[in-house]
């Protein structure tokens, strides 16, 4: 529908990363999810619940290492950066804006890429606060395990890369679209991992249940987007590169659809 | 159902062009797929050649969407140079240009802490035409300019229809403002249930359709069978009387003098005549509906 020049617009890179921000009401959330670490550790020393060992500071360090995998933190800082919907005061910003911002020399493509980047870049960055935040903390309470490493780092740009790409994904396609695909994505979520929890049984209702549970996790569980821990894998005896690469086409997947989706989108801007 | 069906025109460089009709005719899909933001279904559009896709048209367009649903959160300051910036224009100008736009539209405000969202509709108006002029855009699409602006607003977009006019700019101007299409039109097209009646150019429309009101001195020998006649004569419509005066349809300066001539042969003492100006609206309301005709809102057609 469009003819291509530029893959990235440096000018949507700009607004989407840090133009809203000037705003400085705009900080208050993401701020919020980058002291989430850091006050679960100053809480569980200040009111502990137990005596506070080697092993209850390892076990501290791992669940704040369990903060990168967080898919609804990534969702919530990726929806920041991609819609305007917050800094507009709605959930969901008008479509309008779109329609006057492709009457402008820019391919729809190129649009969500550099949107994507953007959102990649920014979200990566507060994760990576939050986490060298929890670090500095961590160290003053004793807690020296908490891991900020190459391999954090990079689980945290690719689990950003991830879920961004969902995200960018709803934003792009036309709003029934990305609310069945949400509610498709999440359903398909639930129900695929309910066949490793039912155990055998003669119970018809159970069997069938368990038997499309598996079916539904079998076919489009790959699907779903997932986080990756990199520390976990590359400490594994063997690296999952199958995993590895269901993680990276998911990506590649959601972000084709995302610009497909969008350069199909017809836009009416106004009422006759 | 067709929204826009067999829509057939072309605009020349440097003319004002517009398109008028009732709500539900097919303006502002036409003006979609003018702007690439809708596929017609069926037919082809060029910009100067190219493809409304195309991004070299794209780079010399502004656009004046009817409502201005911008990015409310951004101050208008932020707004002006993110439309600037997109459009490819050199960082250096930046400044200056917003400044220059603004002057046109004449908005005096603190451009760097007032926000989109904090304006009213009239100065949104503002603020989207600013939008659409920034860069120096050799085509300009405007959709409903004068949509909820004060008669200061009316004048100002008018002022400025007229000088991007006089600097050559391409204008196609979408309004149910119909007096002002036709203050700052070169021609028009009429648009009525997602068909083209008519493309006229508004200076002949005038020419062609107007009123003539005749008054004379008051007789015994006068009757409405006489300037029927005289009308009919003449070629010219009998639209109406009042016993000492007459209104006739008549085309041009030459059927004028006809019916006049024709009038005082009847025996009829005229003292007065003057041309009533119709107004484009009386034009347009007066056009007969045309057969069949779309409505609806899915596919466009050029």
């Amino acid at each position: 529908m469009q003819t291509s020049k530029t893959l990235f617009n440096p000018t949507v890179f700009a607004y989407t990363l840090y133009v809203k921000f000037a705003d400085r009401r705009y900080w208050l959330l993401p701020l919020l999810l980058v002291i989430v670490p850091s006050f679960g550790i100053v809480i569980s020393f200040v009111f502990p619940h137990a005596a506070l060992n080697d092993e209850a500071k390892k076990m501290i360090a791992e669940v704040v290492h369990g903060y990168i995998l967080q898919p609804t933190v990534y969702l919530l800082l990726g929806y920041i950066f991609i819609s305007d919907g917050p800094a507009s005061g709605k959930i969901v910003a008008e479509s309008d804006t779109l329609a006057l911002l492709f009457t402008r020399p820019m391919t729809r493509f190129c649009y969500v890429v550099s949107r994507y980047l953007a959102a990649v870049l920014g979200t990566s960055v507060f994760m990576f606060a939050a986490i060298l935040l929890a670090y500095l903390v961590g160290l003053c309470y004793g807690v020296p395990y908490i891991d900020i490493g190459l391999l954090t780092i990079a689980s945290i740009i690719l689990n950003a890369a991830s879920w961004c790409s969902l995200i960018i994904f709803l934003h792009s396609a036309p709003p029934l679209v990305a609310f069945l695909t949400l509610f498709t994505l999440i359903g398909c979520g639930g129900i695929g991992s309910i066949y490793s929890q039912v155990e055998q049984s003669k119970n018809v209702f159970l069997e069938l249940l368990k038997t499309v549970s598996l079916f539904v996790d079998q076919w489009f569980g790959d699907f779903i987007p997932s986080s990756v821990d990199l520390v976990a894998m590359t400490a594994a005896s063997a690296f999952d590169t199958y995993e590895f690469a269901i993680f990276i086409s998911n990506i590649a997947f959601f972000l084709l659809i995302a610009a497909f989706a969008l350069s199909c989108r017809e836009f009416s801007y106004g009422s006759d | 159902m067709k929204a826009v069906d067999n829509a057939c025109f072309e605009v020349q460089e440097g003319e004002v062009f517009g398109l008028i009709g009732p709500n539900g005719a097919g303006k502002t899909t036409i003006f979609g797929c003018l702007l690439a933001l809708t596929q017609p279904s069926a037919g082809t559009i060029k910009i100067d050649g190219m493809s409304p896709f195309d991004l070299d048209v794209k780079s010399q367009l502004g656009f004046l969407p009817e409502r201005p649903c911008f990015n409310r959160w951004m101050t208008i300051k932020q707004f002006l140079a993110y439309h600037h910036w997109i459009s490819g224009r050199p960082a250096s100008e930046r400044e200056s240009e917003i400044k220059r736009v603004l002057a046109l539209v004449e908005l005096d405000i603190d451009i760097n802490r007032r926000k989109v969202k904090e304006m009213s509709r009239g100065m949104l108006q503002r603020v989207g035409i600013a939008q659409a002029l920034i860069g120096h855009p050799r085509i300009f699409f405007l959709d409903e300019p004068t949509s909820g602006m004060d008669p200061l607003g009316f004048i100002l977009i008018r002022k400025l229809l007229l000088k991007c006019k006089e600097d050559g700019m391409t204008i196609v101007l979408n309004s149910h403002h119909l007096n002002e299409v036709e203050k700052v039109c070169d021609r028009i097209a009429f648009i009525r249930k997602g068909k083209i009646e008519e493309v006229a150019n508004v200076a002949a429309l005038s020419e062609v359709r107007q009123v003539l009101n005749v008054s004379w001195l008051a007789s015994v020998n006068e009757s409405t069978s006489a300037l029927a006649t005289a009308a009919e004569s003449t070629g010219c419509q009998l639209l109406e009387t009042t016993g000492e005066t007459a209104k006739f349809a008549v085309s041009g300066n030459e059927k004028a003098a006809d019916i006049i001539a024709s009038l005082t042969a009847s025996g009829l003492r005229v003292y007065a005549s003057h041309f009533e100006r119709r107004e484009l609206v009386e034009l347009f309301l007066n056009a007969p509906e045309p057969e069949g005709g779309g409505g609806g809102s899915k596919h466009a057609n050029q």
